[in-house]
């Protein structure tokens, strides 16, 4: 017969031995006739070593790997405060070059009402619809200044609030009121659902204003003739949510990402008003200096929903 | 290298330095067989590894002949083993040992020097006396907030720490002031607790590895775009590991003005060079916290000053052996040494401004 032997290492040699004798006098073999047991102790740190050369090369590795993570990370922290200073230098002129234009386009505007005026008892009918074309674009251009403006100085992150302690519910109502009159020159319903109970807040309510204004028009300025714009305001988790719907074109998924990005033309850009591309990046601005949130629901031929929410310390009388 | 007379002795060290070692550990077996009898494989191997150590040390301070520099790892060692419960008369008894080893190995004329060196390290150790730990110093003006940063980190609140931190980082200066009055003596406390044994390895590297994040998450205060007028690179030499004391200079000299580049720990020393050269830096700062790297430092600044374009650049050392012995960086042919973050920026400037 065959003999064989079996070699044990490691640190727990003892119960290795043990058991593996077990299992041979349970197999019918004897210990010395059929096999020998070697038992080698190790001690477990030298089971751990590893060849120098190897852990060498893993030490440098790691070592070079965890420096360049940590110039990585100055590198960007260095980067991004040069970007932060291009910004800011850009804001600056922007608004600096958008505050110099809003004079003389305001001497636009002022001289071509002059004109308006003069000419419309004149029967040079050419002149009075020359004067009317350079009112509208200084118009136009004043709303584009008075945009940029707005945008410079809130990416600049001076978005002063002044904030005063109103009735939301009142005060959306009031707003949402005047808009009606404005969208009945296009046949135009609009709805308000409001609250039943007053609701108190702390809210800079001049600007919010000019962020329902603006979702209103844009509302308005995408809606067919003789459709409903509904406004509607509620409260859900200790915020104050609004939302403006129409019966407008929609927007398309790919264009709802940006929409709030200043400048940005969309697909289907079939307003009736020629747009600056400021007054939704204006109504982020607003809404995020109040801690809130802006976004839109829409699927392309089936209207739009403009909805913000403003968390605030809600006070119900 | 800068030669020292005693180069020979350093040399022969080093290069036979597993060889003596044993020889060393053989003739301590033979004369206190006792000690040496419930050793295991491990423990024997650990003990060879700190007998090199040893020798290695000796020969770095033969190397750059510094006495200083020897004293300052005794004064190491012996809180170490203290602290570990190792008696000094054993010690002393040991380094006894060591010199009749290197008496038999070592060229007559270096012996005079080596046998004054192990002389310095017997008699130390016959000494009981020994350093002790006294913490943080109360002289330092931050020190209430030093102690808070350093209680959060040893009770592991790394979140609280890094928000305790951020709450007072308030602008660049502020920054300057955290990092020279609450992480870097904080730090060095760190060090020293490990030291005498009040904490564990984990937990110094628990600690040291929280300052890193919190250092990262200062990051976006700390770069302001403003104008630089220097570049500076800093770099801890191969096999250097200690990396966070020149990473706080390199943030410090950033808020002072300096357009930098920090490397890091372990550098090859070609990679320091290319880098100086693609990056055209007017200085280059080298840490060395182990004595032992020293000649690798050396070397560095060697390769340095030998590259016709790279010579140019000034080069600036600083970390714990060149606060032991303040003459070892002009025998390592650095330009200058700061002792601490405080004063890199002044000492970088007035080397850089010097007419050559």
């Amino acid at each position: 017969m065959k003999h064989s032997s079996i070699v044990i290492t490691g640190t727990e040699v003892q119960k290795l031995k043990e058991l593996i004798l077990d299992g041979l006098e349970k197999a019918g073999l004897q210990i010395g006739e059929d096999y020998t047991i070697h038992l080698e102790e190790t001690d477990p740190q030298e089971q751990l070593e590893i060849p120098k050369e190897i852990s060498s090369y893993y030490f440098n590795e790691m070592s070079q790997l965890n420096n360049d993570l940590t110039n990585m990370q100055r590198e960007l922290a260095k980067a991004n405060a040069g970007l932060n200073k291009l910004v800011e230098i850009r804001n600056r002129f922007v608004g600096m070059a958008a505050h110099d234009l809003r004079n003389p386009i305001g001497i636009i505007r002022s001289f071509s009402e002059y004109l308006i005026a003069e000419f419309k008892t004149s029967t040079n009918t050419d002149t009075l619809e020359v004067a009317k074309i350079i009112h509208s674009t200084a118009i136009f251009m004043q709303r584009l200044v008075d945009g940029i403006l707005d945008v410079s100085s809130m990416q600049s992150g001076t978005v002063v609030l002044n904030t005063q302690k109103v009735d939301l519910n009142q005060l959306f109502e009031e707003i949402v009121n005047v808009n009606k009159i404005l969208a009945k020159a296009h046949e135009i319903k609009i709805l308000y659902l409001g609250l039943d109970a007053p609701v108190l807040a702390e809210i800079d309510h001049v600007k919010i204003r000019q962020v329902i204004n603006n979702l209103i028009n844009n509302s308005v300025k995408y809606s067919p003739d003789g459709s409903t714009i509904t406004c509607r305001s509620i409260l859900h988790d200790a915020c104050f949510h609004f939302y403006v719907q129409d019966e407008g074109p929609g927007i398309a998924k790919e264009d709802q990402s940006v929409i709030f990005e200043p400048f940005k033309r969309l697909s289907n850009n079939e307003g009736r008003q020629k747009s600056v591309g400021l007054g939704l990046s204006i109504a982020k601005n607003i809404i995020s200096a109040h801690g809130g949130d802006i976004w839109v629901e829409s699927e392309a031929g089936h209207g739009a929903k403009f909805c913000f929410s403003l968390p605030i310390n809600i006070k119900s009388d | 290298m800068t030669a020292s007379i005693y180069h020979e002795s350093s040399r022969i060290i080093t290069e036979h330095v597993t060889e003596l070692a044993q020889k060393v550990f053989d003739l301590q077996m033979q004369q206190n067989p006792e000690m040496m009898k419930g050793y295991t494989p491990y423990q024997k191997q650990k003990c060879l590894r700190d007998e090199s150590h040893n020798l290695y040390y000796l020969a770095e301070a033969l190397s750059l002949d510094s006495v200083k520099l020897w004293t300052n790892y005794l004064s190491w060692l012996k809180t170490l083993l203290v602290s570990l419960g190792v008696k000094n008369q054993q010690t002393a008894e040991h380094f006894q040992i060591m010199l009749q080893v290197l008496e038999a190995n070592l060229p007559l004329s270096e012996l005079p020097k080596v046998r004054e060196m192990i002389g310095i390290a017997v008699t130390y150790f016959q000494d009981e006396d020994t350093q002790e730990y006294h913490g943080l110093d109360p002289q330092n003006p931050r020190y209430d907030q030093a102690r808070n940063y350093q209680n959060m980190l040893l009770s592991a609140q790394k979140r609280k720490a890094a928000d305790y931190i951020l709450s007072m980082a308030t602008g660049t200066q502020e920054i300057r002031e955290i990092y020279l009055n609450i992480l870097q003596p904080v730090q060095r406390d760190i060090g020293l607790l490990w030291h005498t044994n009040k904490i564990s390895v984990a937990q110094e590297h628990y600690c040291t590895g929280v300052t890193q994040m919190v250092i990262s998450l200062l990051y976006p205060k700390l770069f302001d775009a403003g104008p630089k007028d220097y570049r500076m690179i800093s770099a801890c030499v191969s096999g250097e590991l200690h990396e966070i004391g020149l990473r706080m200079v390199t943030d410090i000299m950033e808020i002072d003005g300096w357009n930098t580049t920090f490397l890091g720990a372990n550098m090859p020393d070609e990679g320091i060079l290319e880098t100086i050269l693609e990056k055209k830096a007017d200085l280059l700062a080298i840490s060395v916290t182990f004595p032992l790297n020293l000649h690798k430092a050396e070397s560095l600044i060697n390769l340095i000053k030998s590259d016709a374009l790279a010579s140019k650049t000034k080069i600036m050392v600083g970390g714990y052996p060149f606060l032991a012995d303040d003459s070892l960086w002009q025998k390592i042919g650095a330009d200058a040494y700061a002792a601490d973050a405080s004063l890199a920026n002044s000492v970088a400037r007035n080397l850089i401004q010097r007419p050559a």
